[in-house]
């Protein structure tokens, strides 16, 4: 469209106009003028994201609004006599419902229910339902909310238990959501010619699309499409990127604080307020938009500079000689001026806590080991490290994202190792962490080496030899020869201080590249996770004809997570490519929350 | 000729035709039967009438036989005693018994269904049964022997109503039956004299029948067709017509005869048919009758719509009035531009005859047509080219359709007139009357100008781009308007449009600027005026307690619109609330009454929000260049959802579409997609949805009185229903046309020439009807009366004569020019004639001879549209087609109209003519989906049942019939064959299904569940995989189930997941099952830690390990026996030290022990587990430094062999906080940790001489990047240190 030629991006923010008139169309059905909302906690940010706040729901006839309560059954609900619960499609949740409901009922409080599912309804919610006997008295329905805008160029599904579920319990069922969210894309933007999936599950759901396409009729006019390209990124064909530490400050805020739903929340060591100050990142924001990328050395000026340009404007009162100047300034710019500097000193306060931490501890060890890790040398002081780590119990998570690292880079930790680390890290942590190991080996993100290594004299030999990551990092030239400045970056590797550039991004700007897959075999070979297909469709690309309009636009769709770290660096490449990339993801999560999602918490 | 057999029945003709000779020979004497036909050329029931014959033992047979006597099938009888048989509208034979027991059979008599008239019915007995049609379908009501009625209204919807009780009836009553009127059915009860009006309300009335002789019993009674009329027969042979609510009388006959007729029935709206033993007598409304003496008794009576079908001993016959031949058709000399009948200063000619219709024709070229009802009259102007056709009832309204693009549609009070003027390609439909309304609509680009008489005039001006648009139902209305010396010019400008109204002697002056609109209100002798800004809007006047009120006097006449006591009012009450969104160039005019509209209009850009009334509400919402036009009545409210770049609602631009219309309690709810439209209109139970795809038609489907359902494109259709008293609007592009189904007391709009339109309002109680309606009583059809224009004997209509000029061409006769020549100037009429009067034409070699007459002077006209001429032939092609005796559905061209082209393709599919189906749908070129492979749907269905045919022969033929043809299920052609136990075949045909979500519930609806689960798995669908395992899971037992998914790795999974949230014991066994030991074990590793007891925790953790010993994962079982053993440490600890120790891990133990200085314990432990040395050493300065045990800690420093550094010992007391014990051990902090040391110490200097001590250049330079500015001194010593170093390198 035009927006693509002039160098924009599609307008996502279409998405959630659409979610949100679904939504209205849902709460308003058949009979439901007046009702009382329960929402499912999990849906309250993305909800919020959407609907811009409860006013909307205000304006479509909700009355109270109650917050779906997971451990207590017992809650009485007090309200209205129609209810609409916005919930996710699980069984404990169908469970708490039916016991609202049969409860009421005994109570003989009669009251018309609608149980809306987000982002599809289930089979099996409604077999649980009927199971609890509760069927006959609720309407079922669902809204299309899968992918929330973020930002200009992000959408993310929010639904952080998808890697637990696929990638552990090998549950497929939000696969579907994915290929439904493309599908609407799709539907909105054109059909995508060019598609390329990255690992099994990306293929996964490409089939899983084409077969609703099928049922839909769609007719492909590509020249109008709005985006050109589409990877299908499995998360699985790129661990280590997740377990390496961010270092540009968008990543850092995540890792630091929380980002949820496109939000961090800055607690009173930050704002000096009693109440913790929630605030949007966006790229509206200008300020932030300018720090958002940087790596984190450079995030410490460029807020420097900003202060002395408010304060530059707050100056120019000074030297107001006319009463109408004045006026003027109090009325346009006091509020955006004062608005700025108290967002200024958030980001100024959250960098000091990042230091902070930095000075902390053996921080630059930590640093250190990892980078080596990601270089392949020095293994046994890496080891060693590992091992200390764990011994002095440092942070858990921490222990195990080196655990993790080390295993991923060698193809698995020598066997000898492997039982050393798993005895201490339990007598560190506690045994049922041997279940931990489990998972973890299930995923493929933890597992000791297998084959001759076993009958290697030594362990470390068996470290020596060549891993796939190894081949990889050749091949692709995941680790960059020359220093990166990282002021003015000219690699994408910036994002982890010039010491590796994500696999999953440099992937995709190889087959950007290419166009295609030609030439990558020996490439393939080395990827972790078994399948590759790709499909090529008419390009609208240079070659054929004119380049198309969407040509330059690429949605990049990690499937299971992706982090900030990577969105940064395909950011960059957009940057340096010329290419316009838009990020799906069906969450973004950090090392910490990507590991604790398949940790073993024993429930007391 | 045709007329020879005509006979008159006062001003009008009957006639005979025979259809079919019967061979039924001596083998049915129709005396000795029950006779149950259907309408429509519809099938005979016919069973042996044993109510004299006292051997009841045997049992009777009913036969069914097609209209021309073919034989379709028999039944041996063997249910109860049969009071009646009839036939359903979907031609279903329905058999009521005297229990109340229906019986519902196909044409096949196949045995449908059966149901009851209720216990009541049951119990009391059924004396007599009404079959009749109701505005649902098909209902029944049932008279019993207690003399109660009992009604269903629609065989489809059972609900039983019991009719009122009529006052003191304690005897069979002399006549009754069943009327529709008003959208409910209700009984006629003849109690000798007295009639009684009762309904399920449990109300009655009493009827006063204007009877010259009040006394006499009513014995017989016939309800017309249409439920308009009623006939009345009486105990001294007095035949009583009037209308069905008895409120008008036309006439008495005395037929002289005490016997009651054997059938007495309506033929079409226009005369009574009574037959007795050996006559038959046709009665018109004015007194006039024929009489047929017939030769062979007994002959049956099926009334149609148009006429009545007569079933004799050898013939079927059909008897109907010469279409439209009472009316006078008056020829008009050409070159003459006036006609009949002029009123005083104005215009049309037209002829009025009391209930007739006239037909005139004004300029060359051009033709109005307008019928007349006593006291009423119509003006018209015309102007060359142009067609107008106008109705009028007293009082009432006109509605025009004009060709060539444009239109006029005028209405006129007595002694003033409006007469309108129309420009070439532009159309204004414009009406004034006390209490009544205006209509105009305008497309795009175009213009209206209204022109009126002197004195006043109304004059819209419309700028390029805009249009006017006004909607008018009742109680509502529209804009300009003027009375006497005043006027209202009204302009517009881009984007704005204004409402102006005034009254006598009052002026309104607006102006306007640049998006604004201005909206005024007048009262007598006042005036307001509004002044806009630009991009302001709406100024009104408000009174407080806020409203604006148009109100308009006695005699004047308002331009907003004004019924009679009623007025429009845009008013704000307290607590109520107009709400308008306005967007940039955009208005909002909100009006409201109760039981009224909203109308809004829309220009380019903008949109309108209307404003609630008490309980409903409308929430609009709109995109950029989309509009909404919403109409609203209480309670209801509208809901529209739009996708970018769509859609409108009730109004339509280029390309754009509309939706409106609710009812009182109904919804709509559109959904647009992008290009296509939707248009719904629901009542409450009832949904209708119509999808539409560009360049495609409307369907509409009626339910109970419910509909409307308009939209149009650029050649597509719209077909309208509607319910009475409330009427349709439509509004049409280009090139479109328009199409409606009349109900039962319900009414229409039009059928209409090529290229026009029509646009029909329709007022309460009245009806505007453009096509013929068969029995009503105000209709205008123009060119129906064609078939006595042409054939009547002398006739100088110019169809005649086209006919005779055709008929002179065949035998070379030079006299054809002379014929033409007369009729030159109206040969567009005469063909359109001809067309129509072969249309009504049974005999095909007639027909034919008509439509070589069209064919022959379309060849004078240069501009003639071809397309009604196409559209007859390929309906009388159909029509002879199914005429034929060996498919025997005897239609008439009008009766096809109203039971439309769908139906009769579905009367062809349930006779199973598929081949003829089909072919008739490619012959019309319907859309696949709707029709050759909807019936080919049948037809699978059909052939599935056929049971002598093998599986593999049947799945065969249906794939190659129906490949992969759009709009086929094959699901549903399997389910069909699953009902009739042929699962294989079922199994077979799934095969072919492509949606796995309609094989899977299928499939195991047969109990296939492995195969449902392979599909289930293929499809991906984890729904549909669930709803299979868990299907498998209630029917086989566990062992079973288990080993059916134990090879399918998704299925597993996913059950895995359910059971971890439905039941996690059921876990564990699936593991044992699976001599999944590992996993066992680790479910039980997480387990033991929700035990509560010891005991219980270590049983499960000795489990745990047992499995993973069995898992031969010795590691994992040496960690449990490890934590069993810690566990068991920890209670002891706990019940010695009282603290808790529980769930500590080893680590954590040991240095809580150590930090409560209880170090034997500790180094136990440490031996137990075998601690590495580092390990202990690292918790063991951490856990004193802690304790802030710092003689113990330089104790432990100073052991043997510390395998650690002492850099921890110093970071151990920094981190604890003691800097001056840290000290302590700088000292012995070797090489460059110690430089590390100070710098974590902060003291520079220091370290910078550490580092000097090491000769480290890169140290020296670590600890100058630590430097701030305030250390300058510390910065010069490491630059003189560096160059001592650099120096004594050197």
């Amino acid at each position: 469209m035009a927006a693509a030629v002039s160098g924009k991006l599609p307008d996502v923010y279409r998405l959630q106009e659409l979610a949100k008139e679904d939504l209205k169309r849902c709460l308003n059905a058949n009979g439901f003028q007046d009702k009382d909302l329960v929402l499912d906690p999990d849906l309250m940010k993305p909800l919020d994201r959407i609907t811009g706040g409860a006013s909307f729901l205000k304006e479509n006839g909700v009355d109270k609004i109650f917050k779906l309560d997971r451990n207590d059954r017992q809650t009485k609900l007090v309200g209205r006599d129609k209810r609409v619960y916005l919930v996710k499609p699980k069984i404990n949740i169908m469970k708490i419902i039916a016991d609202h409901i049969s409860s009421e009922k005994s109570r003989g409080e009669k009251r018309q229910y609608r149980i809306v599912m987000v982002p599809r309804k289930l089979f099996l919610c409604e077999m649980i339902l009927e199971q609890e006997g509760v069927m006959g008295s609720c309407d079922l329905d669902q809204v299309d909310l899968d992918l929330v805008p973020l930002d200009v160029d992000i959408l993310s599904m929010e639904t952080p238990e998808f890697f637990k579920s696929y990638f552990l319990n090998n549950d497929s069922t939000m696969l579907q959501t994915v290929s439904n969210s493309i599908l609407r894309i799709q539907q909105l933007m054109g059909e995508i010619p060019n598609v390329y999936c990255l690992g099994k599950t990306g293929k996964m759901c490409y089939e899983l699309l084409k077969l609703i396409q099928g049922e839909s009729t769609i007719i492909p006019d590509y020249p109008r499409s709005e985006i050109g390209h589409l990877f299908l990124v499995d998360r699985g064909i790129d661990f280590v990127t997740p377990l390496c530490s961010q270092v540009v400050y968008e990543g850092l805020l995540d890792d630091m604080f929380g980002i949820q739903c496109g939000c961090v929340e800055f607690g009173p060591e930050i704002t000096q307020k009693d109440q913790p100050v929630k605030i949007r990142l966006h790229s509206e924001d200008q300020m932030y938009e300018g720090i958002r990328n940087q790596h984190f050395t450079n995030v410490f000026e460029l807020l420097k500079s900003k202060a002395q340009d408010l304060q530059s404007v707050s100056d120019k009162r000074k030297n107001f000689t006319k009463v109408s100047d004045m006026k003027d300034f109090v009325a346009n710019d006091l509020r955006s001026l004062n608005k700025s500097k108290a967002n200024l000193s958030y980001h100024i306060g959250a960098c000091e806590q990042i230091i902070k931490k930095k000075n902390k501890g053996d921080f630059q060890e930590f640093m250190q080991t990892e980078h080596s890790l990601l270089e392949g040398t020095g293994l046994k002081e890496n080891m060693n490290y590992i091992e200390d780590s764990i011994n002095k119990q440092n942070n858990m998570t921490s222990n195990l994202k080196l655990l993790c690292l080390a295993s991923l880079v060698n193809d698995g930790i020598p066997v000898k190792e492997y039982k050393t680390f798993k005895t201490q890290f339990a007598q560190s942590h506690g045994f049922e962490q041997i279940v931990t190991f489990h998972n973890l080996k299930k995923i493929g993100l933890l597992r000791e080496q297998e084959g001759p290594s076993h009958s290697m004299p030594a362990g470390m030999a068996a470290l020596t030899r060549n891993s796939s990551f190894k081949n990889l990092r050749k091949k692709i030239n995941l680790i960059p020869s020359v220093e990166t400045d990282l002021r003015r970056p000219c690699d994408m590797s910036y994002v982890f201080s010039g010491a590796y550039s994500p696999l999953s991004c440099k992937l995709i700007e190889q087959v950007l590249q290419k166009e295609g897959f030609q030439g990558m075999d020996e490439i393939k070979k080395y990827l972790p996770s078994e399948l590759h297909c790709h499909v090529r469709l008419k390009t609208p690309g240079p070659k054929t004809n004119q380049p198309g309009r969407a040509a330059k636009v690429v949605l990049v769709y990690f499937i299971g997570g992706c982090t900030y770290s990577e969105i940064a660096a395909l950011r960059f490449l957009g940057k340096q490519t010329g290419y316009k990339f838009i990020i799906a993801t069906t969450s973004i999560f950090n090392t910490n929350t990507f590991l604790e999602s398949v940790m073993e918490k024993p429930q007391v | 000729m045709a007329s020879a057999t005509w006979l008159p029945l006062g001003h009008v003709y009957y006639e005979k035709i025979e259809l079919y000779s019967l061979d039924w020979g001596d083998q049915i004497d129709l005396s000795k039967f029950f006779v149950a036909a259907a309408p429509y050329g519809g099938p005979v029931a016919l069973m042996r009438d044993d109510s004299n014959n006292p051997n009841v033992n045997v049992k009777p047979t009913i036969h069914c036989y097609t209209s021309a006597g073919k034989h379709i099938s028999s039944l041996r009888w063997n249910s109860g005693r049969l009071k009646k048989m009839g036939w359903s509208h979907t031609e279903d034979l329905l058999c009521v018994q005297d229990d109340g027991v229906v019986l519902v059979y196909d044409l096949f008599l196949n045995f449908k269904r059966q149901f009851g008239m209720g216990q009541e019915a049951k119990d009391t007995k059924v004396m007599d049964v009404r079959i009749f049609s109701s505005y649902k379908g098909t209902g029944i009501a049932v008279l019993t022997c207690s003399y109660r009625i009992f009604i269903i209204n629609s065989i489809d919807d059972l609900r039983i109503r019991k009719l009122a009780e009529v006052p003191g009836l304690n005897s069979a009553p002399t006549a009754w039956g069943i009327i529709t009127m008003d959208g409910q059915s209700q009984a006629l009860v003849a109690k000798q004299n007295e009639m009684y009006l009762v309904d399920h309300g449990g109300q009655y009335q009493q009827q006063n029948i204007e009877l010259s002789s009040p006394s006499e019993a009513i014995m017989d009674m016939a309800i017309s067709f249409n439920n308009k009329y009623l006939a009345l027969f009486t105990e001294s042979g007095i035949v009583w017509i009037g209308s069905a609510d008895l409120k008008k009388k036309y006439c008495e006959f005395n037929t002289k005869s005490h016997q009651r007729p054997t059938q007495f029935m309506w033929s079409g709206p226009g005369a009574v048919v009574a037959l007795w033993d050996k006559l038959m007598l046709v009665i018109g409304p004015d007194k006039d009758y024929i009489s047929y003496p017939l030769y062979i008794s007994i002959v049956h009576l099926v009334e149609e719509e148009d006429g009545v079908r007569i079933i004799g001993r050898e013939n079927v016959e059909f008897f109907r009035k010469v279409p439209c031949s009472t009316y006078v058709c008056t020829r008009i000399l050409p070159g003459s531009s006036v006609c009949t009948c002029v009123l005083t200063g104005s215009y049309v000619c037209t002829h009025i005859l009391t209930g007739s219709y006239v037909c005139t024709r004004i300029l060359p070229g051009s033709y109005v047509c307008t019928c007349i009802l006593p006291g009423s009259y119509v003006c018209t102007r015309i102007l060359p080219g142009s067609y107008v056709c106008t109705r009028i009832l007293p009082g009432s309204y006109v509605c025009t359709c004009i060709l060539t693009g444009s239109y006029v549609c005028t209405c006129i009070l007595p002694g003033s007139y409006v007469c309108t003027c129309i420009l070439t390609g532009f159309y204004v439909c414009t009406r004034i009357l006390t209490g009544s309304y205006v209509c105009t609509r305008i497309l795009p680009g175009s213009y209206v100008c209204t022109r009126i008489l002197p004195g006043f005039y109304v004059c819209t001006r419309i700028l390029t781009g805009f249009y006017v648009c006004t909607r008018i139902l009742t109680g509502s209305y529209v804009c300009t308007r003027i009375l006497t010396g005043s006027y209202v010019c009204t302009r517009i400008l881009t984007g704005s449009y204004v409402c102006t109204r005034i009254l006598t002697g009052s002026y309104v002056c607006t102006r306007i600027l640049t998006g604004s609109y201005v909206c005024t209100r007048i009262l007598t002798g006042s005036y307001v005026c509004t002044r806009i800004l630009t991009g302001s809007y709406v100024c009104t006047r408000i009174l407080t307690g806020s409203y604006v009120c148009t109100r308009i006097l006695t005699g004047s006449y308002v331009c907003t619109r004004i019924l009679t006591g009623s007025y429009v009012c845009t008013r704000i009450l307290t607590g109520s609330y107009v709400c308008t969104r306005i967007l940039t160039g955009s208005y909002v005019c909100t009006r409201i009454l109760p039981g009224s509209y909203v109308c809004t209009r829309i220009l380019t850009g903008s949109y309108v929000c209307t404003r609630i009334l008490t309980g409903s509400y409308v929430c609009t919402r709109i995109l950029t260049g989309s509009y909404v036009c919403t109409r609203i009545l209480t309670g209801s409210y509208v809901c529209t959802r739009i996708l970018t770049g769509s859609y409108v609602c009730t109004r339509i631009l280029t390309g754009s579409y509309v939706c409106t219309c609710i009812l009182t309690g109904s919804y709509v709810c559109t959904r647009i997609l992008t290009g296509s439209y939707v248009c719904t209109c629901i009542l409450p139970g009832s949904y209708v949805c119509t999808r539409i795809l560009t360049g495609s038609y409307v369907c509409t489907c009626i339910l109970t009185g419910s509909y409307v359902c308009t939209r149009i494109l650029t050649g597509s259709y719209v077909c309208t229903c509607i319910l009475p008293g409330s009427y349709v609007c439509t509004r049409i592009l280009t090139g479109s046309y328009v199409c409606t189904r009349i109900l039962p007391g319900s009414y229409v709009c039009t059928r209409i020439l090529t290229g026009s339109y029509v646009c029909t309002r329709i007022l309460t109680g009245s009806y505007v009807c453009t096509r013929k309606l068969t029995g009503s009583y105000v209709c205008t059809r123009i060119l129906t009366a064609v078939t006595e224009q042409i054939f009547k004997i002398a006739s100088m209509e110019p169809g005649a004569m086209l006919y005779e000029a055709s008929r002179e061409f065949e035998k070379k006769s030079q006299k054809a020019d002379d014929y033409i020549r007369m009729i030159k100037d109206s040969l567009d009429q005469a063909v359109s004639q001809c067309i129509q009067a072969a249309g009504h034409e049974i005999e095909p070699s007639k027909q034919r001879a008509l439509l070589k007459a069209a064919s022959f002077g379309k060849c004078f006209l240069t501009d003639y549209n071809p397309e009604p001429f196409f559209n007859m032939c390929q309906m009388l092609r159909i029509l002879n087609q199914v005429r034929m005796p060996s498919i025997g559905i005897p239609l008439t061209y009008s009766q096809l109209e109203h039971l439309t082209m769908r139906v009769l393709i579905d009367r062809l599919v349930s006779r199973k003519y598929f081949y003829l189906a089909i072919r008739i749908c490619q012959y019309l070129k319907l859309p696949e989906a709707e029709g050759a492979s909807r019936i080919l749907g049948h037809w699978a269905s059909y052939t599935v049942m056929q049971r002598k045919e093998d599986d593999d022969y049947v799945a065969n033929i249906i794939r190659e019939k129906m490949g992969d043809t759009p709009g086929v299920s094959y699901s549903d052609i399997a389910s069909k064959a699953l009902e009739c136990g042929r699962e294989e075949l079922a199994i077979r045909l799934l095969d072919y299904e492509p949606k796995a979500a309609k094989q899977v519930p299928l499939l195991l609806q047969m109990n296939k569940k492995q195969i449902a689960l392979n599909k289930a798995i293929d499809s991906g669908d984890t729904d549909l995989i669930y709803m299979v395992l868990l299907r498998l899971k209630d029917t086989k037992n566990q062992g079973e189930f288990f080993m059916t998914i134990r090879n399918i790795p998704e299925a597993i999974s996913l059950y895995l997941q359910f059971c971890r949230q439905q039941n996690p014991d059921l876990i564990e066994q699936l593991y044992y099952q699976e001599d999944n030991f590992q996993e066992l074990g680790s479910c039980q590793v997480m387990k033991s830690f929700k035990q509560e007891r010891l005991d219980e925790r270590l049983k499960v953790l000795a489990d745990a390990k047992e499995n993973f010993t069995r898992a031969r994962n010795e590691f994992a079982a040496k960690q449990v026996e490890d934590e069993m053993k810690l566990l068991r440490c920890q209670r002891r600890l706990e019940e010695e030290s009282r603290k808790p120790y529980m769930d500590l891990s080893l680590h954590q133990t040991i240095r809580q022990l150590i930090v409560d200085n209880n170090n034997k314990l500790a180094e136990q432990l440490r031996k137990d587990f075998k601690v590495p040395d580092k390990r202990y050493w690292w918790l063991r300065i951490d856990a004193l430094a802690e304790a802030g045990d710092w003689m113990e800690l330089e104790k432990f420093s100073k052991a043997k062999k510390p395998p650690l550094g002492m850099d921890a010992f110093f970071d151990a007391c920094l981190k604890y906080g003691n800097k001056r014990e840290a000290i302590k051990y700088i000292t012995r902090v070797t090489g460059e940790k110690k430089v590390q040391c100070w710098i974590k110490l902060g003291d520079l200097r220091s370290a910078a001489e550490s580092a000097f001590e090491n000769k480290s250049e890169d140290q020296l330079i670590q600890v100058l990047r630590k430097c701030s500015p305030t250390d300058r001194a510390i910065e010069e010593q490491i630059g003189s240190y560096r160059q001592q170093l650099t120096t004594g390198r050197r």
